[in-house]
């Protein structure tokens, strides 16, 4: 009874946040559909077009660059900054933390009035830079939080100290100890933050529109001029940042399988025992 | 000459003092427990003697060199942690031999000192193992093969033993202790737990707020708690004030506390009566009534209602040991002899 | 000492990024509310304006309406959701969050694409009941209000669940069992325990689902241009418009619509450690 009610309510919701999505994948494989219950043939030639056309592949790219730029410009600032401050500042963290959250309060549009008036009208910025740091400055909430949690659940601080007491040098405790461990929360946070930035169009289009097109802008261009081919957008653009969450959600329970990994699973029996007695020069540093 | 000297340590968080003249010294190759409860400052201070912390006043000398303001790379002190920190990315190996890596060690003596320290901790069959495939108890001594492998000048341990179920802790014990006595190392062991303190160190220092309460052997610390604060957190002390001691004994010793330890006191079964007993020369007799009885493996636990205070008294088990029932009446000795004066 | 202070260096890039492309804008965009366009001296006439131009006025109401009515939607259908996806093993669990998080990144332009394509006045559900003989046309309109509330529920909806997720699974069973055996029946429980419990989780989620729809955007402008009022497409039109640029009119409508957030993010911190605390009592 409970267990039916359940199954109904989850089958509606499904079709309600799937249907849009389906409908649009159909219609994107539909050669023509107009005053019809179904398709008149299906077709994948919208697909063969729009991957054809080089101006989609370039906003595809520059949509590409720009987000992995900002991810990486996002890491390189932030992971030393949580570091510090949760090494040497654990007091200021909250002082960090909110200044890092701002983002999260003030939508793209807020911050595309701001960038526009200062940076187009009072100084003149390369569209380029300015929409890498716009897009560095929303995806902040994302990675401080990621890479926070990280060094928070994993015991970075003591393995620092650990690897300090061993006679690692701060940077050599950094390099070999805390980002080894915290990798996989980076991975995923920035996959996450580029599938974000990939549907950002807000501050693409006001900010540097035309000059620097982004997917999502060329998406909005032709959404008036073939719905099919439009579809075929947007359907591509589903399927790469699902791939990229399943691929983040994935990486979520997974160790990195190291050699030294598959070395004890291979080294680990009664005889292998005698042997590294033995093969004392096997035992190889990573 | 001692090895480690520690000089009137002080140390602050916010205003809030959390050392206060912190003194002592190590001599080489001692094990000294820093005994204390949570929050007696006893974690601060092991992070400012590996340079983690700077104090806010005070010296430490490390072999005579003064090491206060070296950076914690520099002063070749090792430090397991109670979460041993082992580094989950490297294997076993990899993980005792890193500071040897660090040190650039050639790779022979790094190979050779590793396969040492597996010996030592009996875990040469894990090596290629990661940490997260190994039990608490190997995670411990791999920590501990690490934290010794680069031969540094002094070992610390924080709590190593506190993550560890109770059996498991037990067995470890004795093992901690003879695998840092085979390595020779000089060593601080920092817990919360007297018993712990008194099997694996050869000193102990028993702090609390900020400072040092007593400093002495595992002997000496049980057997003369020096105030109120140690007898009352080492071992199971009875503690009588000067009413209770007026109440039991029926006469006016110093106006001060008294510590007994429950195995010194003797009872006897007794039946109804009214009848004082005389006093005594030696001992201080009265008559009790045993409200509760428990077992706690080797020993007989009572508890003993005299008056209104309530005496904890200990008998060993041994075999054919016919142990009183609750509500018997008995007559309880204290020698005089087992009276500390405390506080 | 020194390694420590050396180490605050590395927080320069950090503080340097967030001054150039976070707090500049944003005082510019507070200077230019109070800025008069002619002179550039300090002035509140910008703000004066908002409050008697009933157009304006209209936005903010139209947006206000809108993110009320969304979100109220989505909580409520969130929490039926969740309920029952909480009674699934943590395997299927698991499936419907990703699923669910995965529809949680499309919105905007593909989203208010997807539901022309549906919905549509050629949309595949219009044609379709079409053929079946009923007019969806003369009944609904997407680019009317209604189906731009449609749209919002639509991407808030997974946002509420997946906020809910965590705050309902901390309902434990136990406590229904204890309830139970005390003497309440399931609605005593839900009105005594569950409801107060989840109360503070409930208003925080809410919160943010108002703040996600007042700053939503690309949506209604994918939909249907700069025609729906809102406060969001107002400031884009006003700042990057092709007919009446008023960067200090926009200014002072950003500063409202970012007091409004501010408020809402505040109740949602207050809750959320609220809510925690309630946890970490349990």
């Amino acid at each position: 009874m409970f267990k039916a009610k359940n199954n109904l309510v989850i089958a509606l919701f499904l079709i309600y946040i799937l249907l849009p999505i389906g409908a649009t994948f159909l219609y994107s494989i539909s050669s023509q559909w107009q005053n019809s219950i179904l398709p008149a043939s299906l077709t994948l030639n919208w697909y063969k077009e729009l991957l054809g056309d080089p101006r989609f592949i370039a906003a595809l790219m520059r949509s590409l660059i720009v987000g992995a730029g900002a991810v990486i410009l996002g890491l390189i600032v932030l992971l030393p900054a949580v570091f510090t401050i949760n090494l040497y500042y654990p007091e200021k963290e909250k002082y960090v933390s909110l200044t890092a959250m701002l983002p999260f309060i003030f939508p793209g549009i807020m911050l595309a009035v701001g960038l526009i008036r200062l940076y187009n009208n009072y100084f003149s910025f390369p569209p380029f830079l300015l929409l890498l740091g716009a897009y560095f400055i929303i995806i902040m909430p994302f990675i401080y939080q990621g890479l926070q949690n990280a060094f928070k659940s994993g015991n970075s601080i003591e393995l620092f100290y650990t690897a300090l007491s061993l006679g690692a040098s701060p940077l050599q405790s950094f390099v070999y100890v805390i980002i080894p461990n915290i990798i996989t929360s980076i991975i995923i946070v920035s996959l996450l933050s580029l599938s974000f930035l990939m549907g950002e169009f807000v501050l693409a289009n006001l900010l540097v529109g035309g000059t620097y097109e982004t997917v999502q802008v060329y998406l909005f261009k032709s959404l008036k001029q073939n719905g099919h081919l439009a579809s075929a957008i947007v359907s591509f653009y589903f399927l790469l940042i699902s791939l990229i969450s399943i691929l983040a959600f994935k990486l979520k329970d997974y160790r990195f399988q190291t050699k030294a990994e598959t070395a004890a699973a291979k080294e680990f029996n009664p005889v292998s025992q005698i042997k590294i007695k033995q093969r004392g020069d096997l035992l190889e540093l990573p | 000459m001692s090895f480690l000297k520690v000089e009137k340590i002080s140390h602050h968080y916010d205003n809030k003092p959390v050392l206060h003249d912190i003194s002592f010294s190590l001599a080489p190759n001692e094990i000294l427990s820093i005994l204390g409860p949570s929050g007696c400052g006893k974690s601060t201070l092991l992070k400012i003697i590996t340079g983690l912390i700077q104090p806010a006043n005070g010296k430490i000398y490390l072999e005579n060199r003064d090491i206060t303001d070296l950076p914690p790379q520099k002063r070749e002190i090792g430090i397991v942690f109670q979460s041993y920190a082992l580094f989950p990315n490297l294997n076993v190996f990899a993980n005792i031999a890193f500071g040897l890596k660090m040190k650039k060690f050639n790779k022979q003596v790094i190979q050779e000192r590793t396969l040492e320290m597996l010996n030592l901790i009996d875990l040469r069959e894990k090596a290629y193992c990661l940490p997260h495939q190994l039990s608490g108890g190997e995670q411990q001594r791999v920590a501990l093969a690490r934290a010794l492998a680069p031969y540094p000048r002094l070992l610390l341990l924080d709590e190593p033993l506190s993550a560890l179920d109770a059996k498991i802790r037990k067995n470890l014990r004795l093992e901690l202790r003879k695998i840092i006595k085979a390595a020779g190392a000089t060593s601080i062991f920092v817990t919360h737990d007297q018993e712990e303190a008194m099997l694996i160190s050869d000193r102990i220092l028993v702090m609390n707020e900020g400072k040092i309460e007593q400093e002495g052997t595992p002997e000496e610390i049980y057997t003369h708690p020096r105030n109120l604060f140690v007898a009352g957190f080492i071992g199971n002390y009875n503690l009588f004030s000067p009413a209770d001691i007026g109440e039991i004994g029926r006469q006016k010793l110093e106006n001060t506390f008294y510590a007994v330890r429950p195995e010194t006191i003797n009872i006897y079964p007794c039946h109804e009566g009214k009848e004082a007993f005389p006093l005594h020369p030696h001992s201080i007799i009265c008559k009790g009534k045993i409200t509760d009885v428990n077992m706690s493996g080797n020993i007989v636990v009572y508890s003993i209602a005299v008056g209104s205070s309530l005496i904890r008294v200990d008998k060993l088990n041994q075999a054919g040991y016919e142990y009183l029932k609750p509500g018997t009446r008995v007559i309880v000795e204290i020698p005089y002899q087992a009276l500390h004066k405390v506080g | 000492m020194a390694v420590k202070q050396k180490l605050l260096y590395s927080l320069l890039p950090f503080i340097i990024l967030v001054a150039l492309f976070q707090i500049a804008p944003l005082f510019s965009i507070i200077k230019d509310s109070f800025s008069s366009a002619s002179s550039g001296g300090f002035t509140t006439a910008h703000y004066e304006e908002l409050w008697q131009n009933p157009f304006y006025m209209q936005a903010f109401k139209n947006s206000f309406l809108i993110s009320i009515a969304s979100s109220l939607a989505a909580l409520l259908a969130g929490i039926i959701i969740v309920k029952s996806i909480l009674g699934f093993s943590p395997n299927t669990q698991e499936k419907l969050l990703v699923i669910t998080n995965m529809v949680s990144n499309f919105a905007g332009v593909p989203l208010a694409f997807a539901f022309i394509i549906l919905l549509g006045t050629n949309g595949l559900f219009t044609l379709l009941l079409g053929q079946l003989g009923f007019d969806l046309a003369s009944r609904f309109d997407l680019y009317s209000w209604r189906g731009l509330i449609l749209i919002y529920v639509y991407f808030q909806l997974p946002l509420a669940v997946l906020l809910l997720l965590p705050a309902m699974a901390n309902v434990k069973k136990e406590w229904r069992e204890a309830a139970f055996t005390l003497g309440a029946n399931p609605l005593l429980f839900t009105l005594k325990i569950e409801l107060p419990f989840l109360l503070p989780s409930l208003l925080g989620t809410l919160s943010l689902l108002l703040a996600n729809a007042m700053g939503a955007y690309a949506t209604a402008y994918a939909l249907a241009g700069s025609n729906f009022n809102l406060i969001t497409i107002r400031i884009a039109q006003l700042i990057a418009g092709d007919l009446f640029l008023n960067p200090h009119l926009a200014g002072a409508m950003t500063v409202i619509l970012g007091l409004m957030l501010i408020a809402s993010m505040f109740i949602y911190q207050k809750s959320l450690s609220y809510a925690r605390r309630n946890v970490h009592n349990v």
